[in-house]
């Protein structure tokens, strides 16, 4: 069959189903001024939609274990409408994540300057992996230029895949970063921001500053749990084309996972154990 | 991040029997290597159990020191280990024995001999909790999901606790058990007996008098007695009197209801008929088990039989006394082991509890001789100005300070304790745990880290625990 033959069968059936229902039905809208209430605001761990269950302690002890989505009952032999749209919410949020941006108003807030890869839009970044890892030569120089001679770690955020993810950490997270560096007496630059970057951005900034250690905290791939977890990638003066074991990753960095900020206290730790050892990813005895 | 192996060792002290059990914890990092590390015990074995003894005394008051240390000494020959290897452990006193006039001497020379880290304990909330968690009580009611009440029927006293996932929700102490009543060699002809015996007795209406030969049906009769209150005490039968003068610092809530019922204990192994030997202890301890199988606890197969009967107390002495802190912490400077630290509870769990911090701080540290750890809930996820706001308050109010340590239970501890190191002159002895629950009033011994630094080993001596579960 071809297209054209599959668009002339489905115009037949829904003129059919047109004409067999009459007019369509009205949906009575109430009009009361309350915003309907938002079905992601229920903490999945607490709601059970099990009609009469045998043992709901027992069930509700499990949900405390897991984010799977267990004890959603069934409707015949499918899901709930609840469950069925939260699901869908979820993967909205998901998808929401990694293809908007990081607002222009999170960035004028933190005041972190832009840098762009050679991506021109979020669909190429998401299409051309190749092409968010790496600069045009002016602006891998301006970036160059912002950092102080002597610089020994060097900072920043990035999109990557979760846009919501870095907007949720990142800005409690640097502050802590740089204040127990800069307490421990380690030179670290003023933040800024990369967009449409991914993690291997580390290695042609690492090369263009000299600095000893580059961190990058970056939005993770979002699933159905969080759209919000956040990870940081660090090397210890990293090159391009350099094996990725060389990076060592603390992910799961969000609100139900790591705290931001404790995230940051123990990145403080590595980074310096880094220094000391001169080593990172699979090199650095942990 | 490999697995860390550490002896621990638990000695129990009771009203009859002094045991002596050695472990082996196992610590890893639970976490993905791509997170930040979580330390826990992942396992647990029990490496040598010494053989049980009557625990030595040189006066119906006193306990025989001298005995009771070369017993210990023995146990360690024995077993093939010198106190330098027990990295952790717990001594603990229970039952009549933990009246007598030298028990806390006793406890604590014992605890400096046994180890570095071994900490002396002693009271009947921890023993009911300790015992249950020992006896398998505890993981019996995370896996079942059920109310799980252990009883931990010993010589002198009957220490019980309900367990629900896992965690104690509330205990009481009996002061009833299989040695109150003692007998001659030949098993009938009465020796001793205690003032809680003396009680029973007259309530079931059986005369008491030395060098009295007593008949099955008496004994019985006392024993069925003592079932009653237990029944009385966990809400199986209606309380009496007589339940209320057993008590000893408190009782189970008059509502508790259990799903199962596990027991615990030297008496426990006559309720399950396990042992055999019980007529060598010549006391009312196998009559008081017979009587217990026959209760109202056995109807509807509410009862079951535990992982560990007679060494409960000692293996969660051992064993289950010790928990591992928050893997993000921050410390330095400090000499550990610290033992003995009291609580002193701190109200901070939001960000308006800011206003009085300092205030507080200072009362407890006022209260306790400045000789406190501050106890503190924390926030979950906190953004850095209000870390930074609160290590600002704290590290002026503890400043004058000293010991400077702070316990508290939500994940915040590095980031706090980063923060405050910074606001003090460099290298002073600071300490800032998290995932350490505790309740104003408990005792914290903090041991020396563990799994490279990056955890520390907490004993949380619990007085009195409050009536909630979970974390």
């Amino acid at each position: 069959m071809t297209e054209q033959e599959i668009r002339a069968v489905v115009e037949m059936v829904l003129r059919r189903l047109g004409q067999d229902s009459g007019p369509a039905p009205e949906f009575p809208v109430q009009e009361t001024g309350d915003v309907i209430p938002d079905i992601t605001e229920v903490d999945l761990r607490k709601q059970y939609l099990v009609e009469s269950p045998h043992d709901q302690a027992a069930f509700m002890a499990m949900k405390e274990r897991t984010p799977a989505r267990i004890g959603t009952g069934h409707a015949g032999a499918r899901y709930r409408t609840e469950t069925m749209l939260r699901f869908q919410a979820d993967h909205a949020a998901a998808q929401d994540a990694v293809f908007s941006d990081v607002s222009e108003e999170f960035l004028s807030r933190t005041g972190w300057p832009v840098f762009q890869t050679t991506c021109r839009d979020r669909e190429e970044f998401l299409t051309r992996p190749d092409k968010g890892r790496v600069f045009e030569p002016d602006v891998l120089e301006s970036i160059r230029r912002s950092i102080p001679q002597g610089t020994q770690v060097v900072l920043y955020a990035s999109d990557g895949l979760s846009s919501s993810a870095v907007e949720a950490n990142a800005a409690d997270m640097i502050p802590v970063i740089r204040d127990g560096l800069e307490g421990a007496g380690i030179r670290v630059n003023e933040p800024f921001f990369v967009r449409f970057g991914r993690v291997a951005t580390e290695d042609p900034i690492g090369e263009a500053t000299g600095a000893d250690v580059v961190c990058v905290l970056l939005g993770e791939r979002p699933g159905l749990v969080t759209a919000e977890s956040m990870s940081a990638y660090l090397a210890y003066r990293p090159t391009r084309g350099m094996p990725e074991s060389r990076r060592t990753v603390l992910a799961n960095i969000h609100r139900g996972g790591t705290p931001a900020v404790e995230a940051g206290a123990h990145l403080v730790d590595l980074i310096r154990l880094m220094l000391e050892k001169k080593a990172s990813g699979t090199d650095l005895p942990v | 991040m490999r697995e860390e192996q550490l002896l621990s060792v638990g000695i129990d002290i009771g009203t009859s029997t002094t045991q002596c059990v050695f472990s082996r914890l196992t610590l890893s990092n639970t976490a993905s290597s791509f997170s930040v590390p979580r330390i826990r015990i992942t396992e647990k074995t029990i490496l040598y159990r010494a053989p049980t003894r009557l625990t030595p005394l040189s006066s119906p008051d006193t306990i025989d020191a001298g005995t009771l240390e070369a017993m210990i000494r023995e146990d360690y020959e024995a077993a093939g280990i010198v106190p330098e290897q027990i990295r952790l452990g717990a001594v603990i006193i229970t039952g009549e024995t933990a009246r007598k006039a030298n028990a806390r001497a006793v406890t604590e020379a014992l605890s400096e001999l046994a180890g570095e880290f071994v900490v002396a304990t002693a009271g009947p909330a921890l023993e009911s909790v300790l015992a249950g968690r020992g006896s398998g009580a505890a993981e019996l009611s995370e896996k079942r999901g059920r109310r799980v009440l252990n009883l931990d029927i010993g010589g002198g006293t009957t220490n019980m606790c309900l367990f629900a996932g896992g965690n104690p929700v509330c205990d009481g102490c009996l002061d009833l058990g299989g040695r109150l009543l003692r007998f001659e060699e030949d098993g009938n002809t009465v020796l001793s007996w205690t003032d809680a015996m003396a009680l029973i007795a007259q309530d079931a209406g059986i005369p008491l008098q030395k060098g009295m030969r007593m008949q099955e049906t008496e004994k019985n009769a006392l024993a069925l007695r003592m079932a009653c209150v237990l029944e009385e005490a966990t809400g199986l039968r209606e309380r009496t009197g007589l339940y209320e003068k057993l008590i000893v610092e408190h009782g189970l809530p008059e509502h508790v209801q259990a799903e199962l019922y596990t027991f615990s204990g030297g008496v426990a192994d006559c309720i399950y008929g396990i042992s055999t030997e019980n007529h060598l202890f010549c006391d009312l301890g196998e009559a008081l088990g017979r009587a217990v199988a026959r209760s109202a606890f056995f109807e509807r197969e509410r009862v079951v039989r535990p992982a560990e009967t007679g060494h409960a107390t000692v293996i969660g002495a051992g064993a289950y006394s010790v928990t591992v802190s928050g893997s993000t912490i921050q410390f330095h400077d400090m000499p550990l082991p610290m033992k003995s630290l009291p609580a002193a509870s701190v109200t901070f769990a939001r960000e308006e509890d800011l206003d009085a911090l300092a205030e507080t701080v200072e009362a407890q540290y006022r209260m306790f001789d400045g000789e406190c750890a501050l106890a503190m809930q924390g926030i979950a996820s906190p953004n850095w100005e209000l870390v930074k706001r609160t290590a600002e308050v704290l590290a002026r109010a503890m400043k004058p300070y000293s010991p400077k340590v702070i316990i508290l239970q939500e994940d915040m501890a590095k980031a706090l304790g980063q923060a405050m190191s910074r606001l003090w002159p460099e290298g002073t002895p600071f300490l800032c745990l998290d995932g350490i629950e505790l309740n104003h009033g408990d005792t914290v011994d903090i041991g020396a880290p563990v799994s490279g630094g990056r955890a520390l080993p907490v004993i949380v001596k619990t007085f009195a625990f409050s009536h909630k579960s979970g974390r």
